[in-house]
């Protein structure tokens, strides 16, 4: 999953795309040193729990799960587990051409 | 006879308006007794098979294995217990529903004896003690696979009408309004499974299952594609506070994740 959310981030540079990780590991350091070597660049909230503020808000209880949201916040996509990274990227373009096509009205 | 009044009467109660007549006192305990003795017969039989079937799992020899799964007792008490049920037992009628999948292979078929079998034992059995029972097998995954859901959530009323008990009553209707969110199509069909939730939260407010409906509708009207994500203020790793909200514009991928 991290390699390839590292590509779609790269890909993505430039483009209304954000990706925002809510990190659910206990241990802070560990974290932090795993995101370092791992290359985790993009914005994250350490919960240190799986049952973190975020985590509670959202219901979520399997990991990983993701909401894809659109450029005005509404959930388009959902999956609890990890999606192909085909489908993700199938989804995640459809959403940032649309913020684009919106962008220039 | 009636089945309902078989049911009322091997516990006791009386006098509930819409009951017809009772049947002899004698009778009622007859069939009661044979439903009893029947089910011994088969607990007796079906855990001597279970064990041999464990066995011959254990010594990995599955020609022994399809020969032993061959002779499922379900099969050869079957017909006894449709005896009985046709003689009006709403216990037998229960026992068969939830196991016509051991005896029939035709979908179709086993939809339709489960249907017939599950409303005979929700008559028998929905005012009853056993309908916490009933409740419970009604709200196994294979049953809403088998039934079809439109069944099964008139089933789960009819449960709900029928029983005296809060907790069984709410369950049913907490199944049901689950079953009509999960298969509900429109915004229309959405709106309605959430008011049926919403009346269950109101007429026994106390219950366990209104405490889960919260849940259910606060997920329904936040958490499902088509809402707009609930806004969060968090902090990344460098300290530096950002929100959900602060990303509009942009298409956003959140992810709970961790490397565990």
């Amino acid at each position: 999953m991290i390699p390839h959310e590292r590509s779609l981030v790269k890909r993505l540079a430039g483009r209304p795309f954000a990706l925002l990780g809510i990190n659910t590991d206990e241990k802070k350091e560990e974290y932090f040193k795993k995101a370092k070597e791992m290359e985790v660049t993009w914005r994250s909230s350490w919960q240190g729990s799986t049952k973190g503020p975020i985590c509670t808000q959202y219901r979520v209880e399997g990991f990983p799960t993701l909401f894809l949201l659109d450029h005005k916040g509404v959930i388009r996509s959902k999956w609890p587990g990890a999606p192909e990274g085909s489908e993700l990227d199938r989804a995640v373009d459809a959403l940032v051409a649309e913020a684009e096509q919106a962008g220039k009205k | 006879m009636s089945l309902l009044a078989t049911s009322m009467l091997c516990l006791g109660l009386h006098g509930a308006p819409s009951v017809p007549a009772p049947a002899p006192a004698a009778l009622v305990q007859d069939e009661d007794k044979a439903f009893l003795e029947l089910e011994r017969q088969f607990d007796d039989v079906a855990m001597a098979w279970r064990k041999e079937l464990r066995e011959v799992r254990k010594a990995d020899d599955s020609a022994a294995e399809q020969a032993v799964l061959a002779r499922n007792p379900v099969k050869d008490f079957f017909p006894r217990f449709a005896a009985l049920a046709e003689s009006g037992s709403a216990r037998a009628a229960f026992w068969m529903a939830t196991r016509v999948e051991d005896v029939e292979t035709d979908v179709e078929k086993i939809q339709a004896q489960k249907q017939s079998l599950f409303a005979h034992a929700i008559r028998g059995l929905g005012a009853t003690d056993a309908a916490a029972e009933v409740l419970k097998a009604l709200k196994k995954k294979k049953e809403s696979k088998l039934l079809g859901a439109p069944a099964l959530e008139a089933f789960l009323l009819d449960l709900a009408t029928a029983t005296k008990d809060i907790e069984v009553g709410s369950g049913a209707r907490l199944a049901r309004g689950k079953s009509l969110l999960e298969r509900a199509q429109t915004t229309e069909e959405r709106e309605q499974a959430v008011q049926a939730l919403e009346e269950l939260v109101k007429s026994a407010p106390e219950s366990k299952a209104a405490k889960v409906v919260e849940g259910v509708i606060y997920e329904y009207r936040n958490l499902v594609v088509g809402c707009v994500a609930p806004d969060f203020d968090t902090q990344d790793v460098d300290g530096a506070s950002f929100k959900l909200s602060d990303y509009r514009g942009k298409v956003v991928l959140v992810d709970f994740w961790g490397f565990w």
